[in-house]
């Protein structure tokens, strides 16, 4: 069978703040018609690189792309699609404040005489794209008003009318949750059977078990298997993605808790009439390790935010340490031992164009040895700064290099560094290992672990239902601002469990245990 | 007292057109998302070189020609060192209304060896026009006739960009330039061709603004505060204001027109200070724009 | 490195601008030999001119000072012209009023009363952002021009001076009030030590303490700023304050330096000091000698008008020029090797 899509040697490297990243190092990817194509590997491995590029939305540094023998010139996005090829982002290509159809012909849009809009036309090619795959949404509705699933809907019919033949996924489940997976999986499938090629990027093994044909796995850049997809088991995928064969992740060991350390009672936090935060009440003992899961945007951010001061709270009680800090700002509770790793760790945790001691610096600019009467003291920062770097092991040559140039995992052990290195007592932690790498996502694991045994307290919020279940002595799920279950892990939750929570079709179940003793 | 009313409306009727004109071509670079700063700068330019090759060519549609043309190459210089060369458009835009006061009141000097301004008596003016069918209505003909046909021609562009930013497919693209880069680009968009396209009509718009400024009176004043008289800079509060809508355009700069004809009337009445006239479109635009700011901040926090 | 790769360009792109005017002069002067003597030489070929060099440098420094914390605080002060002019009548009709006082208590006075004069415009911006949400741009920009009409307002009526023999201006600044002059053919005087000075200590309070760590970082990345625990919104108006402020101060040594009176006529060193700040990329070491170098245009020009047949504007159109050229972040990117690279948009994702 010739091969439908030949990619050969393809190379990019990016540059960054002075650093050079092989990005891609001469991979060679080709699909077959009409199959669905994993294409798997961790996270910076190049898989979105790779298919950014077959894309247009990306350039190569070198390389070439056949698509049935021609050879491609893909100059653009829209170059990509005048060849048949679509992509739903991971990160959506759609405009909020566009309605669905809008979006959808967004780029080709129907026109009439003069350049003048084909309202008409528009609406029905959307509706044929809907009628496609099947889905029903309001097509007048703007695209911020959709949830996650829908949102990607409009993506994939967005694919569709630009008569797409050849379909990329670009690690489609990220965003949804188990029983949205289904009906995803059941699109691909019908989207196959009406003859399309598809390419299915994931990091997640059993997915690529289950639903391709052929996969392709990415190395650090460069190709290390292409083959059929029943020809691997799910360990030898694991080890061909990361290398060597991983030992298992140490595991939580059971223990007691201390006392509390954090009690939050009927928490509102919002902008104006907006709730984010709707009535959340929850504690956390010291030595404990309390997981949110959720879909993201359901309020944990906003949580978050409102636990460490970033946000103020509307109504309710936080006490921490039997201390009051519901009006206290953020540096006062930093003081008093709260530490916080941000979901956003590139513009909200860290700052690209400082310095990493600068990054350092920040949480203890105002406190002695460090500030002497408005003065900083260069000797002490430069001792933080490599004093830090050793223990953490970042990777950075000089403490005054830009922090823009670390990798992501670096970026966040540089965050660790800081939160971790005042000896804090609670920490607020969200997705801390989304976009990292295996080795990354490990020892931020550990590092949590290790916290969890020295008595710190942990709320870590997470969107990854697996990283939840493994790391956390009680599991709540929030949705929709409110908390909807409260458990303890011990081993009678599930990720379909936690998944119907996240979606609101469980009843809600809080375990009365968790609001036993007073602070 | 007719006639009192009918010379108000007269005048703000007449202010507005330069600022019609340039906050259109302002709004077109905003809805890329990138705003023009150098609207100033631009209108002088216009203004002069229109006056000048006019008077030279004996010709108004030379002059207004070359007055376009000029602006529309400066605007695509200005996109062009953005794009291609990463210099902040702000600071392009400051750039180019140094370069406008700076080269016109040069020019001057080295064609006329007069210090910063000429007066062309002879150059050929805008023409007038009297309305066909309203020009007969007595009272309404002294509102509506004797306008330029640029005066016309700027309200017609106000509804001709109108149906362009929301019912073209061009409108669609350049709004979603503005609104992400990143998604126009995906879609198949060309971004850069987008944001050249906002500065050619920048050009144009401005360019007309300006020429409508010397040619109505055959005169041009350069220096910090020349004939433009601050307008771009109204221009930019406009714009805030008016976001995807030209008819707010419209109406701002006939609101700020009024408020200037009001100080006229003052003055002449009154004996207002001339300098408090001249303060009042500013101070006009700075309370609308607080307001227009106040409440959108209350929309975005109502969510 | 890249640091010194930087600077290497922006000198050439400085001496690109020089060429520039060589042929602006070639082009439009009938005796290009002799207007190129003067524009390029003339500034050193008296004491008189440079020394007058030095003195036009010494508002523009301060003005570029100002301009440059308020963008390092990412403030984009653009009214700054508007805050300077307004500073500078407030100082001089506050000497003038305490003429026969003793010069030390009286020559402190007047800086404060300029300081405090482009502070309460700056004041007036910040409190129109907390209240109404305005961006800072849009209220300096029209309150400079309502500040502009008002204080032609106030010189050309209840604060004029009958007895000026200038035209139309203030009373002047008392004599006891005046800086010493440095050399005796030009007006250059003592105020340059003080521009100095002023450079010297910002660029160390930038660097060093704790409130120029908070502003660097809040102009960087306020959101990180917030999250670390720093007051974003009083650093904006502390930045705001001190610009208008310094630009009030810059107005004040500009007639300290010139006539000792306020025209009804605008100088543009606000404008001027938005573009040094620009150039320097916010840097107050690198505000000193761009500012000299405008200077060095500006006089250039003079002489050159002087004695030759170019106009002063010569030397606005090499600035207008240079300031496009200059801040071309392509052109560093080309000496990093950024290109090909995309922007982060995604949060969370560092590559």
């Amino acid at each position: 069978m010739e091969k439908y899509l030949e990619m050969s040697g393809i190379e990019k490297t990016y540059h960054s703040f002075g650093r050079e990243i092989r990005a891609l190092k001469g991979v060679d990817f080709s699909v077959n018609k009409g199959s669905v194509h994993g294409l798997l590997g961790e996270n910076g491995a190049g898989k979105s690189t790779l298919m950014k590029i077959l894309a247009g939305v990306e350039a190569a540094n070198n390389g070439s792309i056949k698509l049935s023998g021609k050879m491609l010139h893909m100059k653009n996005a829209h170059a990509a699609s005048q060849y048949g090829i679509g992509m739903v982002h991971q990160h959506f290509s759609l405009l909020d404040d566009y309605t669905v159809i809008q979006n959808v012909v967004l780029g080709m849009e129907p026109v009439k005489a003069l350049g003048l809009l084909d309202e008409k036309k528009a609406k029905q090619a959307a509706l044929d794209a809907a009628n496609l795959c099947g889905f029903s949404i309001p097509l007048d509705k703007r695209v911020s008003e959709l949830p996650m699933g829908d949102k990607q809907k409009v993506e994939i019919m967005r694919a569709l009318y630009t008569k797409a033949e050849l379909l990329i996924f670009d690690e489609p489940t990220s965003v949804l949750v188990e029983q949205e997976i289904k009906g995803l999986l059941d699109t691909i499938r019908n989207l196959k059977n009406a003859g399309k090629t598809i390419v299915y990027i994931s990091h997640k093994v059993e997915e690529v078990l289950n639903i391709t044909d052929e996969v392709t796995v990415l190395r650090d850049g460069e190709k290390v298997f292409s083959g059929e997809t029943n020809t691997l088991s799910a360990d030898e995928m694991v080890r061909l993605m990361v290398g060597t064969s991983l030992a298992p992740e140490s595991k939580r060991d059971r223990k007691g808790f201390g006392e509390c350390v954090l009690e939050v009672k009927n928490l509102k936090s919002g902008l104006g009439d907006k709730l984010f935060v709707k009535d959340v009440s929850l504690s956390v003992k010291k030595g404990e390790i309390l997981g949110i899961a959720g879909i993201s945007g359901n309020g944990q951010q906003e949580l978050l935010d409102a636990l460490f001061g970033l946000r103020p709270a509307k109504s309710g009680n936080i006490t921490f340490l039997k201390n009051d800090i519901t009006d206290l700002p953020p540096i006062a509770r930093r003081n008093l031992g709260i530490g916080y790793i941000p979901e956003d760790r590139v513009h909200v945790g860290s700052c690209a164009e400082a310095s990493v001691e600068e990054n350092l610096l920040i949480d203890r600019r105002h406190k002695a040895p460090f500030n002497r009467r408005g003065w900083l003291s260069n000797k002490e920062t430069e001792k933080l700064g490599k004093d830090l770097i050793k223990r953490f092991s970042i990777k950075v040559a000089d403490g005054k290099d830009n922090i823009g140039g670390l990798s992501g995992g670096h970026i966040q052990r540089t965050i660790l560094a800081r939160e971790l290195s005042c000896e804090p007592k609670l920490i607020l932690a969200a997705e801390v290992t989304m976009g990292l790498d295996v080795l990354s996502t490990r020892y931020i694991h550990e590092e949590l672990l290790t916290l969890r045994k020295e008595g710190v307290a942990i709320i870590l919020v997470s969107s990854n239902i697996n990283e939840i279940l493994s790391l956390s002595d009680r599991v709540a799920v929030m949705r929709e601002g409110e908390i909807v279950a409260d458990l303890p892990n011990d081993g009678s939750l599930d990720s379909q469990l936690i998944g119907a929570h996240m979606l609101g079709i469980q009843n809600k179940q809080k375990d009365a245990v968790s609001y036993g003793g007073g602070v | 007292m007719n006639e009192f009313i009918a010379g108000f409306l007269y005048t703000f009727i007449a202010y507005g057109t330069p600022l019609i004109l340039c906050s259109l071509g302002g709004m077109m670079t905003g809805l890329s998302g990138r705003f023009n700063l150098g609207m100033e700068g631009m209108m002088l330019f216009s203004a002069f070189f229109s006056l000048l090759f006019a008077n030279q060519f004996g010709s108004l549609i030379a002059g207004l020609a070359m007055g376009v043309i000029i602006t529309v190459a400066i605007g695509l210089m200005m996109a062009f060192i953005n794009i291609r060369m990463g210099v902040d458009i702000y600071i392009a835009g400051m750039a180019v209304n140094v370069l406008g006061t700076g080269l016109t009141t040069f020019l001057i000097f080295v064609l006329t060896g007069s210090q910063g301004s000429i007066i062309y008596p002879q150059a050929p003016r805008l023409l007038k026009l009297t309305t066909p069918i309203l020009g007969n209505i007595p009272y309404l003909n002294q509102v509506v006739s004797n306008h330029t046909w640029l005066d016309y021609l700027a309200i017609i562009l106000v509804i001709v960009l109108a149906i362009v930013i929301h019912k073209t497919a061009f409108g669609r693209h350049i709004r979603a330039v503005g609104k992400s880069e990143w998604v126009a680009s995906a879609c198949g968009i060309s971004v850069n061709k987008n944001i050249y396209a906002s500065y050619v009509l920048c050009g144009i718009l401005c360019g007309l603004a300006g020429a409508s400024l010397s040619l109505n009176q055959g005169i041009f004043v350069g220096g910090f505060i020349g004939m433009t008289n601050g307008r771009g800079w109204l221009a930019m509060a406009v714009v805030i204001l008016a976001q995807e809508n030209p008819y707010i355009v419209l109406f701002s700069a006939w609101a700020l027109g009024a408020l200037s004809a009001i100080g006229d009337i003052l003055q002449a009445s009154k004996g207002f200070p001339a300098r408090v006239v001249q303060m009042l479109p500013f101070i006009g635009a700075l309370i609308a724009a607080s307001i227009y700011s106040y409440r959108r901040e209350k929309r975005n926090i109502r969510g | 490195m890249q640091q010194k790769k930087r600077t290497l360009f922006q000198l050439l792109v400085i001496l690109s601008g020089l060429v520039m005017a060589l042929i602006v002069i070639l082009l439009c002067s009938d005796e290009p030999a002799l207007a190129l003597r003067y524009f390029f030489i003339g500034p050193f070929s008296s004491t008189y001119f440079l020394g007058d060099m030095l003195n036009n440098a010494v508002p523009l420094i301060i003005c570029g000072l100002a301009a440059s914390i308020s963008f390092t605080a990412s403030v984009w002060n653009l009214g700054l012209e508007g805050m300077v002019y307004f500073g500078m009548l407030t100082g001089t009709i506050t000497a003038a009023a305490l003429d026969g006082v003793s010069a030390v208590i009286a020559i402190p006075l007047m800086f404060l009363a300029a300081f405090l004069g482009g502070a309460v415009l700056s004041a007036l911006c910040s409190f129109l952002y907390s209240k109404f949400h305005l961006d800072i741009m849009m209220s300096s920009l029209m309150l400079a021009n309502v500040i502009f009409y008002l204080v032609f307002l106030l010189i050309e009526g209840p604060l004029r001076d009958a007895d000026s023999e200038q035209g139309v201006t203030t009373k002047a600044i008392p004599e006891a009030f005046r800086f010493g002059k440095l050399l005796s053919s030009s007006d250059l005087n003592t105020t340059i030590f003080i521009a100095l000075a002023l450079a010297v200590f910002i660029y160390f309070a930038l660097k060093h303490s704790r409130l120029g760590y908070e502003i660097r970082m809040t102009g960087l990345n306020a959101s990180f700023a917030r999250y670390g625990g720093i007051n974003t919104g009083l650093i904006a108006i502390i930045a705001m304050l001190i610009s208008g402020g310094l630009g009030g101060v810059g107005g004040l040594t500009y007639v300290l330096g010139t006539s000792f009176r306020v025209r009804n006529q605008l100088c543009g060193i606000g404008w001027s000091g938005l573009s040094i700040a620009m150039i320097s990329r916010n840097n107050p070491a690198l505000v000193v000698p761009v500012a000299i170098f405008f200077a060095y245009l500006t006089e250039g020009a003079q002489c050159a008008a002087l004695f030759a047949d170019i106009t002063p504007d010569v030397s606005q159109i090499i600035q207008g020029a240079i300031l496009l050229l200059v801040t071309g972040e392509a052109m560093i990117n080309f000496l990093e090797n950024r290109r090909g690279n995309r922007k982060l948009s995604v949060k969370g994702v560092s590559r």
